[in-house]
């Protein structure tokens, strides 16, 4: 027995009725034989039509395509069905596979369809986008005459899409560094002097090496020489520990989502003073590690890095904290043979629950002398603040007040070891890291 | 998300065309005047089956309303076949929930909220859809009348024939005038129809227009593990049972004989034989067809190892009654042992083959 | 993942199987009953104490025996054909030259024919007559009822048998080649009478022929007697004699009379004829008609069909078989295909993940329980925001002159710390006062007077910023 298509429970009605109308005949109380025998034989014929429906719905061409590749942008999804033979395929169902943390927020998840011959249909829909790497697609599709009465097996249309998206620098943030930034003094960060990155160019004076004389200036008749900028000896590396605690909050406002921006706009800030930054990410077993890079190259290789966060490994991830260590001491040798002989200011980020054992392995970096380790600690349960009413906040803090102590022991104990080990809530995240990667640069 | 205007349209829909039987029901219910000692005196068996299968109809029709389901709502009106309200099969306004339940099912549970929104579709091109598709159907319908009056041609020339051999006369009526007979009959005759047309159709459009998803999903669907039964199975089990019989049946006989349980007379001997080595072959081949069907399924369970074991068990325990073997003895028994076992086995077949011989011919099979 | 149906894949269907024992019914049906004659004379079939299912139950259990019911095929079917021995005991018709023919053949064919012959009536002496047999059997003698005979064969079994009715044989000429080897014994004398012969082997070229005027020797109840004759001896002797090396062992079972069981019935209440009759034969005759499907198929068939009608005619039991008949249609139609429950696509539902993630649900939808270490929760946040932004613990009295300082009123400073500590003594078990405490409704009063009491420091618990700030 194939199953290209298969009845479904209604199509029993239908037979039931058939039979009935035999059965009359044969009892001799009225002539519907033949009405009760052409039922069946439509029956026969609408499942020719269906099972030709369905191969060709089976090769259909799709074209999938998204647009969208910022946080907190639409991010519009869309799968266009073009059927090329005269046959209509109806009624096709369609749902759409897409990882549940995403939210759609103009179209729907799935939609009942015609396709019309020699024609295309374009299922599209729009999702808020979110940092990090998401699989949107295939198509689910279940095909149904217009009955009801059979229906095909489930296909799957078009490809999966891997969309990557990238953490929004948003203007809050960028008051915050830019405060932060103008009371630290730290602006003029950049210096003329050695190095290879064009600067800008001055007029010549005596005793300037020959070689850096703008030869294009002297077209208008003006002896100069070009500076190139100082080489930043700074080298800041950012090790974010992702666990499913990072993932959890508010849509948009997860620790995940909170860090990934901060990252951004710091590295950012970073790049224009022309530092080296690098970033190393650990999440759902698996390690990425960035490429280390000055100026603008650093901070498009760290936001390539972040938008390739894949939140369905983390949530999947089964790995214990043995595992995580012996992850790490590759990361830390990584690290150390990687790196420049320059002072190193090693940013990490770490979940509550992995915070303890970070800071074991990490302390011993700080022996090395050139490392200056400082690690912030978001404390999940406080994004369940969020969106509740203020006196079930208040409940909400009392109950979780054990979680909130035991972040307080844990910074306690990291602090013990020599790291600066900060806990940081939602709300104050922000200032806080940026105040100590700005002070850092003193 | 389901969208709460197509749920509440389709629901009334079903209302709608659900109204007719349901207002024949109500109607029939009130023009019951309704006693309860009537209903249950047993000479008013038959005004009490009626009202229950009407009360049933109407419970019915209300559940197919509510959860759009076109199978409750043929029970309702098979109830009223059953009393005898045959019009109810009669005109298309009571069938036509059957059809379109389908479709409103569909509707109100695939059409999605916003689902307007995420389609994009011309107006052309969903008339033409629209337009396609009631031509396919309405050509399906003139379709299937004619191939049907074809078929329903050769089951009237079958069911009209007429047989001279006087024997084969009363099945010839039991097939053709008897309603019952004739629907077996004519059952027979649609599906084998039903099934070539089906296969043919199948494979004829898959040909036309292959396509591997299809093919895959087909193979997948079909368990890779899945037991082949082997054709005509039981007959090569029979075959092993009787090559192993002889032995258990010449062994049973001794013991019987040796306690002296074997009937006197020469023609219950005889009798007694038969049924003996007919019970021997039977038990036998259930046991070697519960061992064998095991392992055509690569599955032994414990029942195979279990009629296995029964097997072992039985042949050493009769030998050892009979004492022809003894564990510690060397040798079988002082007889030559080719013409023992030849003995032994001529003696089973022989028994057992005047039976098969004597069955054939009494019913002149076999002269 | 849902559980695929194990299924087994069945190559040739039972239903398919079950269709051909149909056909194979109609078949029968069509080729009617067999009526199987009951035997009442000298046959291997016969039962009776005049059959002849002794003899060939012994013959079998030595040698091949084919039982012949046509010469004229029997010819074709002797596959080899070196040594044979043709039985003949009291054939009930004379034989016809076609027959005698056949047997000629037979032993023209074969390397030795040798026959026995067990006759009192005469109808085998055509077959004599076609070997150039010098004997002749000229049929019953009244007389010579029972007489006394004795015996001497060549093959070494000498004895006195009586005979039932027997034929004296007639010997033509006497040659070399004829022996008498059974003669009419007189009590007082063991004198052999020529004229009384009864049983002769006669040697005829490659065929050997054995005469016995006589075939009651060979009959059931001769066999399954127990006199002191021993019958049985000089039967198997005999055969063992005429049959050399492996013989082949043609019995003749075409010649005896057989009745049709209705007759054969009918015999069984005449005493005379009683003996004649095998009752089990005769019940195997019956049951073979009464097994045969062209006996109570077509009259089932007619009770059905005249059942089904009568039914029909009943309002009620009509609609049960309109009913059965639709589910049969049904069921033959829709076996043929697997249907599905047919369920909608599932699609993704979206979710936002949280820590505590159930009890923020419960707590959303307003069904969070509060208990006493939820006011010990409650006291520890308070106390140790009190103490480390104004150095004084909520436990010491002093707390009430700090936060009045702070701008809070004297009188609720006072009441707050003594709830406070009140409660505090009953949740942490150091006092046993008050005795019922819903600590519900405690805990939501806590909360809302400690808010206040926060804010004046800075801090909040309903805030969004609130007071991990400081505590952590």
């Amino acid at each position: 027995m194939s199953s290209i298509v298969l009845p479904t429970s209604r199509l029993m009605a239908l037979v039931i009725l058939a039979s009935s109308l035999i059965a009359l005949d044969l009892f001799m109380v009225a002539s519907t034989g033949l009405l009760g025998l052409a039922i069946i034989v439509f029956i026969l014929i609408l499942r020719v039509y269906v099972v030709l429906a369905q191969t060709v719905l089976a090769n259909i061409r799709v074209i999938t395509s998204y647009d969208g590749i910022r946080e907190g942008d639409p991010l519009k999804v869309a799968y266009t069905m073009c059927n090329e033979t005269v046959v209509p395929i109806a009624i096709v169902e369609l749902s759409l596979a897409y990882p549940e943390y995403l939210k759609i927020i103009e179209g729907s998840p799935g939609a009942l369809i015609l396709i019309p011959p020699r024609g295309c249909i374009t299922y599209k829909t729009v999702f808020l986008a979110r940092v990090g790497k998401h699989r949107i697609g295939p198509l689910r599709a279940v095909l149904r005459d217009p009955f009801g009465f059979f229906k095909g097996a489930e296909l799957k249309l078009g490809d999966i899409l891997e969309v990557s998206i990238r953490p929004r620098e948003g203007e809050v943030l960028r008051k915050i560094l830019l405060n932060i930034a103008r009371s630290t003094g730290l602006s003029k960060a950049r210096r003329a002097g050695e190095g290879s990155e064009f600067y800008f160019t001055r007029d010549y004076r005596p005793g300037d090496d020959l070689k850096r004389i703008y030869w294009k200036a002297l077209a208008k008749m003006r002896l100069a020489v070009r500076e190139y900028e100082r080489e930043s000896m700074i080298y800041t590396l950012f090790l974010l520990l992702i666990d499913k605690s990072m993932l959890y909050g508010p849509y948009l406002n997860t620790p995940l989502e909170h860090i990934s921006r901060i990252i951004a706009i710091v590295s950012r800030h970073l790049a224009e003073k022309n530092d080296w930054i690098n970033s190393i990410i650990l999440a759902g077993g698996r390690l990425q590690i960035g490429i280390p890079g000055r100026g603008r190259r650093g901070y498009v290789n760290i936001i390539n890095n972040i938008s390739s966060i894949d939140y369905m490994s983390i949530m999947n991830d089964r790995s214990d904290s043995e595992n995580l260590k012996a992850l790490l001491r590759s990361t830390i040798s990584t690290i150390v043979s990687t790196t420049p002989r320059s002072p190193i200011n090693l940013i990490v980020i770490a979940s509550l629950d992995n915070a303890t054992s970070v800071a074991s392995e990490l302390k011993h970096l700080q022996y090395l002398g050139k490392f200056t380790i400082h690690m912030f600690i978001p404390i999940p349960h406080l994004y369940g603040l969020e969106k509740i009413s203020p006196f079930e906040r208040a409940i909400y803090r009392i109950k979780t007040f054990s979680d909130t102590s035991r972040a307080q022991s844990i910074v306690r104990d990291i602090r013990r070891t020599g790291i600066r080990a900060l806990a940081v809530t939602p709300w104050d995240m922000a200032t806080r890291i940026i105040a100590r990667i700005e002070r850092m640069r003193v | 998300m389901r969208s709460i205007y197509i749920t509440v349209a389709t629901s009334i829909v079903s209302a709608v065309l659900a109204f007719p039987l349901l207002a024949i029901s109500l109607s029939m219910i009130a023009g019951y005047t309704i006693d309860l000692k009537d209903i249950f005196d047993l000479r008013n068996i038959y005004s009490t089956i009626r009202i229950a299968s009407i009360l049933l109809s109407t419970i019915f029709i209300i559940l197919a309303v509510l959860t759009i389901n076109s199978i409750l709502y043929v029970i309702a009106l098979i109830s009223h076949v059953v009393i005898g309200n045959y019009e109810v099969l009669l005109s298309p306004i009571y069938l036509l929930p059957i059809i379109f339940y389908g479709l409103l099912k569909v509707l109100s549970e695939g059409w999605r909220r916003d689902q307007v929104k995420s389609i994009n579709i011309s107006i052309s091109g969903l008339l033409l859809t629209i337009v396609s598709l009631i031509v396919i159907i309405s050509s399906a319908i003139i379709l299937s009348y004619y191939i049907g009056s074809i078929i329903w041609g050769y089951i009237i020339a079958i069911r009209s024939i007429n047989i001279d051999v006087l024997v084969l006369r009363s099945l010839a009526d039991f097939l053709t005038i008897n309603p019952l007979g004739s629907t077996i009959l004519v059952g027979l005759s649609i599906v084998g129809f039903y099934v070539l047309f089906r296969e043919f159709t199948e494979i004829l459009v898959l040909y036309i227009n292959p396509s591997r998803q299809v093919a895959l999903n087909a193979l997948k669907s079909i368990d890779f593990d899945v037991p082949f039964k082997p054709p005509l199975s039981s007959l090569r089990n029979m075959i092993i049972s009787l090559s192993i019989a002889p032995p258990f049946y010449y062994l049973i006989a001794q013991t019987l004989d040796r306690f002296n349980l074997m009937p006197e007379s020469l023609v219950a001997s005889i009798l007694f034989k038969w049924l003996l080595s007919v019970l021997v072959l039977t038990i036998l081949w259930i046991i070697v067809s519960k061992l064998l069907t095991r392992l055509d399924e690569s599955d032994p369970s414990l029942l195979s190892i279990a009629s296995g074991l029964i097997l072992i068990l039985l042949l050493y325990s009769l030998v050892y009654i009979l004492g022809l073997w003894d564990p510690r003895a060397e040798s079988l028994s002082l007889e030559n042992v080719d013409l023992y076992l030849k003995r032994v086995i001529f003696n089973y077949y022989s028994t057992l083959f005047s039976i098969v011989e004597l069955i054939l011919i009494l019913l002149g099979v076999a002269p | 993942m849902t559980m695929k149906r194990k299924t087994k894949i069945v190559m040739v269907s039972t239903l398919l199987i079950l269709l051909l024992l149909l056909i194979g019914i109609i078949g029968i049906l069509e080729k009617g009953p067999i009526i199987i004659p009951v035997f009442i004379g000298a046959h291997p079939a016969n039962n009776g104490p005049l059959g002849l299912s002794n003899l060939y139950e012994m013959l079998r259990y030595n040698y091949t025996v084919i039982l012949v019911t046509n010469w004229s095929k029997i010819i074709d079917s002797l596959e080899e054909c070196s040594n044979i021995l043709i039985i003949i005991v009291s054939p009930e018709a004379p034989y016809k030259r076609e027959e005698v023919e056949s047997i000629l053949d037979i032993t023209r064919k074969c390397r030795s024919t040798s026959i026995i012959i067990g006759d009192e009536t005469g109808n085998t002496n055509m077959i004599l007559e076609a070997m150039r047999s010098n004997t002749r059997i000229p049929g019953y003698s009244p007389e010579g009822q029972y007489p006394i005979v004795y015996f001497n064969t060549p093959w070494g079994w000498s004895g006195i048998l009586v005979l039932d009715r027997p034929s004296v044989l007639t010997l033509l000429s006497l040659t070399p080649n004829l022996t008498p080897i059974g003669v009419l014994a007189t009590t007082t004398s063991r004198a052999i009478s020529e004229s009384t012969v009864y049983s002769i082997v006669e040697n005829l070229g490659n065929i050997t022929v054995l005469v016995v005027g006589d075939g009651s020797i060979f009959l059931n109840q001769v066999i399954r007697s127990n006199t002191t004759m021993d019958y049985r001896g000089f039967i198997e002797s005999m055969i063992k004699f005429m049959c050399k090396h492996n013989c082949t062992i043609l019995l003749e079972s075409s010649k005896s009379q057989a009745v049709h069981p209705r007759d054969a019935f009918r015999m069984l209440s005449d005493p005379s004829k009683a003996l004649l009759v095998d009752p089990i034969s005769l019940i195997i005759s019956f049951l073979v008609q009464v097994i045969h499907p062209s006996t109570w198929l077509p009259p089932l068939l007619d009770y059905l069909n005249r059942l089904i009608f009568n039914l029909l005619n009943i309002d009620y039991v009509r609609g049960m078989l309109l009913l059965i008949s639709i589910l049969v249609i049904t069921l033959t139609i829709i076996s043929r295909e697997r249907s599905v429950p047919d369920e909608p696509l599932q699609d993704t539902i979206e979710v936002a993940w949280y820590g505590h993630a159930s009890f923020r649900s419960k707590l959303l939808e307003g069904g969070a329980k509060l208990d006493k270490t939820d006011f010990l929760s409650l006291y520890s946040i308070v106390d140790s925001l009190l103490k480390s932004t104004t150095g004084v613990s909520l436990q010491s009295p002093d707390i009430v002159k700090v936060l009045v300082s702070r701008g809070i009123n004297q009188r609720k400073a006072l009441d707050y710390y003594e709830f406070m500590n009140k409660y505090y003594g009953r949740a942490s078990g150091k006092s046993r006062w008050p005795l019922i405490v819903f600590w519900g409704s405690i805990v939501r009063k806590a909360i809302t007077l400690s808010e206040d009491i926060l804010r004046s420091i800075g801090y909040s618990l309903m805030e969004y910023r609130g007071v991990e700030e400081r505590l952590v």
